[in-house]
């Protein structure tokens, strides 16, 4: 038996176990296959009764004798004392945690008990909750990082009358219709009160199988925390569960986040105002990030529902205004939005800046008011201007005007009124002719640098763009050394791609480095058991340099995290796009 | 000190009983209950005592009874106070039944000169009397005592085996002695020609109601031709044991009354010729044995008949909806891992 891990987002992750000649992925479910309850026939794995040694339980891969080597794991409770006799650092692949469902009525200590185990036991390993998982639960269950669960809940559910669905569990004598069209659903004719015990349970079958595959898409396409956040609002203990998650486990859940993604942000709700990828992109904007040393300027401006900004109808009316302003480049535009906070305008082509979508209504809730609040109050205190210009909508003027110190309001009803936009022509006008004249070329340069900042952070940033020009029609902008290619500013995974130029200069600063095996031969990826050691800060998609005894052998893109490359011994460690000639 | 045995000592630290009256007994009552075959009306007697010797030390983890105990010393003018005011109400019944929440035959608990006080007293007018003790108070001395205040009248013993499997009184009991000590004891009795009553434990901790089952039947099997009576205890949560404290925690649940009549069934067909009952203490309510809340009260009512009447065709009419949850709980229990306790 072997096991692989195929893809991440977050602490989920699809897995593959390969049995003889038989291939499953994870996250699966259990089937129950007992003298009482047959397994149905898309069951790829089957939980059953031991014959032979009593009752216990085992994990069977269907059609076939192969078995997961697994541990059981109990709660801090009375019990783990009492049967503690296995160990956690056995050759296990599956981790069951015992009681789970006793432990999940207990919604935060679940939470701090599984992410303490994902912890302990690693990468690659598997967690088993036994009966706990619903088609509404599925989806943030596996967000947590859990790849397994069983069919229980199914059997337990038909017995009550209950079918299940993704937006929560209704009575048979609650559906005036039935609201599914599963095989066993279509085929019944009449009303869902009629439907027997077997007809539910099957039901409920599907609607597991059908979320576990929504589930595993999810995970594939990268956008499963999206679907977390629909399917909790079911249930108050799914909700406290994720808020938990985001406000306690922070740290487990950024290591495990990847740095960008091809998905929408898609921030409907409040709990999208705390998820890893904006936590981790205000953090980064407020630590790592300084503006451009040559503005003097601040024009806080509303955001755009196209994204990147710049290529709005509206963004594109206040750059033609500020490109008219006798001194554009002295200006620093920062768009103000929920529920990023605050977006300099060189940062906009970063995951999930270009990424997120929100419902734009105007009304702005607490919450965001005080998270733009906070970050406004918090920018300014690292980032000095003499001028600040607001060409913002009331709406959110009067609630951050006070924290703002001196400064204009240009904008009069609309941002894209006429009057208002001739308003803050008018004042630009009259602002920036009071500094010096700021070159292009030079701002541009600042620009890269800005974006270099937030990606690698300051010492590879100053490294990679000293002496250095920027060409190019943005957004694909150049680093170039003289005529020599460092590095290139790729929209579509909105960072910088290193060339091995590039490498080479940044090399020695001790960041965003893989180091490989001596004896390591690098023939296209490398792989983990290859990996030396490794930064720890590395995140998924992170744009990494491949060295090996301080020698640069390769720039590529990070497939997992710093820890996990030094940790796991299968895996693609990093893909590597530039490889040095041995 | 094992760990079960800690656990069971730990939860008793802070205990402090709340009845501190060295002379006034716990409870007395009349009930109906079998004589020679006959139904007659049997007195019950609950003496408070110091303590059962071994919930002192550690105890059972399902037992609570220790909860109606001193837990201090109790002079034998008190124990004789206890005594006079329950014989107040005494009418002469021809059973009498003694409990002390401990051993009567412990002379920590009852003295021997108030034990022979008591015996004698009863034994003026009962035909039988049924006292309860651990097996290693059943000696012979004390035994031959007691003979010669019966004579030919009915003395029986009820030792708590609980389950004749070593390893599950040991472990998820701990109840601190072997299967072979009792059948030592009830060698002991026998000589005397005293009755052997054996309670046996129905879904003990840490056991689903499957195994509990199988279990329960398969004691039956190896006690039928060394006790006289049978009398299964389906445990009830009672306050602060360990069983409490896994109960609370979602992680126990007393056993369903389907079981019961089930084990009831089956020990009759094993052991026809044993006496069988069983007294559900809490039955239908949350800290006891129940099934749904629609049957409890009719299966209560089957197996009490079935106690005085030992004819299995008490249960035939037995239905309800929640046989088939009861049915799903026998198969797919054990794959919880410890999550289906509810089902």
């Amino acid at each position: 038996m072997k096991f692989n891990i195929k893809k991440r987002n977050g602490p989920a992750q699809i897995g593959e176990f390969t049995f003889n000649d038989k291939k499953i992925i994870t996250p699966n479910i259990l089937f129950v296959d007992t003298s009482r309850f047959k397994a149905p026939d898309f069951a790829d794995f089957l939980l059953t009764n031991n014959k032979t040694n009593g009752q216990n339980p085992v994990i069977n891969v269907k059609d076939d004798d192969s078995c997961i080597s697994k541990c059981i794991v109990y709660p801090d409770d009375i019990s783990q004392k009492l049967y503690s006799s296995e160990s956690k650092d056995g050759p296990a692949d599956m981790f069951i945690v015992a009681n789970a469902h006793q432990l999940f009525q207990q919604p935060k200590k679940f939470t701090d008990f599984i992410t303490d185990l994902g912890e302990e036991i690693g990468y690659d390993k598997t967690i088993y909750t036994p009966t706990i998982g619903t088609p509404s639960s599925l989806a943030l269950l596996t967000y947590m990082g859990i790849d397994f669960f069983d069919s229980t809940s199914a059997i337990t559910a038909a017995r009550n009358n209950t079918l299940f669905f993704t937006y929560g569990n209704y009575k048979k004598d609650e559906l005036i219709e039935i609201p599914c069209s599963c095989p066993v659903c279509s085929k019944i004719d009449g009303k869902a009160s009629e439907m027997s015990f077997q007809d539910i349970l099957n039901h409920n079958y599907y609607a597991l199988l059908t979320e576990m595959r929504h589930v595993r898409n999810a995970i594939m396409l990268g956008s499963l925390r999206n679907i977390v956040e629909a399917r909790i609002k079911t249930s108050p203990n799914l909700c406290t569960v994720l808020r938990t998650l985001d406000n306690y486990h922070y740290d487990f859940l950024e290591t495990r986040t990847p740095i960008t993604s091809k998905q929408k942000l898609i921030a409907t709700t409040k709990e999208s105002l705390v998820r890893p990828e904006i936590k981790r992109f205000q953090q980064r904007v407020i630590n790592r990030y300084r503006k451009p040393s040559s503005t003097s300027v601040l024009l806080l401006l509303p955001c755009s529902a196209k994204k990147p900004y710049s290529f709005s109808k509206s963004h594109h009316f206040f750059r033609e205004r500020i490109m008219s302003s006798g001194n554009p480049f002295v200006v620093h535009e920062v768009i103000v939005t929920s529920p990023l906070g605050l977006v300099p305008r060189e940062l906009e082509l970063i995951y999930p800046a270009y990424a997120y979508d929100i419902p734009v209504t105007g009304i702005w809730d607490e919450d965001e008011k005080k998270m733009i609040r906070n970050m406004l109050s918090e920018y300014l205190k690292q980032n000095k201007y003499d001028k600040i210009i607001v060409h913002l909508p009331s709406e959110i003027t009067d609630f951050v005007n006070d924290i703002l110190g001196e400064n204009i309001v240009t904008c009069v009803n609309h941002p894209t009124s006429n009057e208002s936009l001739e308003h803050l022509s008018g004042v630009l006008k009259e602002t920036v002719k009071d500094f010096d004249r700021i070159k292009p070329a030079l701002r541009q340069e600042e620009d890269v640098k800005c974006f270099a900042t937030y990606q690698f952070g300051r010492k590879i940033a100053n490294k990679l763009l000293k002496g250095c020009n920027v060409r190019g029609r943005y957004p694909s902008l150049k680093i170039l050394d003289k005529q020599k290619q460092l590095g290139m500013i790729i929209k579509d995974r909105g960072l910088i791609s290193l060339t091995l130029d590039g490498g080479i200069r940044v090399i020695e600063l001790d960041e965003y480095w893989v180091e490989i095996f001596d004896d390591f031969a690098l023939k296209g990826s490398v792989f983990a058991p290859g990996v030396k050691d490794a930064d720890i800060n590395i995140r998924v998609g992170d744009e990494v340099i491949v060295k090996r005894n301080n020698n640069l052998c390769a720039v590529g893109v990070a497939m997992m995290n710093g820890d996990e490359m030094k940790s796991l011994s299968f895996g693609e460690a990093v893909k590597v796009r530039h490889k040095k000639n041995e | 000190m094992n760990q079960i045995a800690e656990l069971c000592r730990d939860l008793k630290k802070d205990f402090k009983p709340k009845i501190q009256n060295p002379a006034s007994p716990v409870s007395c009552w009349s009930e109906k209950d079998l004589l020679d075959g006959k139904v007659v009306d049997a007195f019950v007697i609950i003496f408070r005592t110091r303590g059962c010797s071994w919930a002192l030390r550690s105890g059972c983890s399902m037992c609570g009874y220790f909860n109606d105990s001193l837990w201090e010393k109790i002079s034998d003018e008190d124990m004789i106070r206890q005594f006079d005011t329950v014989m107040e109400k005494y009418a002469g019944e021809k059973f009498v039944k003694i409990f002390t929440s401990g051993s009567f035959l412990d002379e920590k608990e009852i003295s021997s000169k108030v034990r022979k006080k008591i015996l004698s007293r009863l034994v003026e007018t009962a035909d039988k009397v049924s006292v309860e003790s651990r097996p290693e108070y059943v000696k012979e001395e004390t035994l031959s005592e007691i003979k010669d205040i019966f004579q030919e009248k009915t003395f029986e013993i009820g030792i708590g085996l609980e389950t004749a499997n070593d390893h599950i009184r040991e472990h998820y009991l701990n109840k601190g002695f072997a299967f072979d000590d009792y059948k030592k004891a009830a060698k002991t009795l026998k000589k005397y020609n005293f009755k052997l009553k054996t309670y046996v434990l129905i879904k003990p901790l840490f056991m689903s109601e499957k195994e509990s089952i199988d279990d329960a039947i398969n004691t039956v099997e190896k006690i039928k031709n060394i006790t006289d009576t049978v009398s299964f205890n389906p445990t009830n949560i009672q306050r602060n044991t360990l069983v409490n404290y896994l109960w609370r925690r979602k992680q126990y649940r007393s056993s369903w009354l389907w079981s019961i009549v089930e084990i009831l069934r089956q020990s009759k067909k094993t052991a026809p010729n044993v006496y069988i009952k069983c007294d559900i203490s809490g039955g239908g309510g949350i800290r006891g044995a129940h099934n749904c809340k629609n049957c409890d009260h009719d299966f209560l009512d089957k197996i009490s008949k079935f106690s005085l009447s030992q004819d299995t065709k008490s249960f035939q009419n037995l239905k309800c909806e929640c046989h088939e949850k009861w049915q799903d709980l026998l198969d797919i229990e054990n794959l919880g891992f410890g999550s289906l306790i509810n089902i």
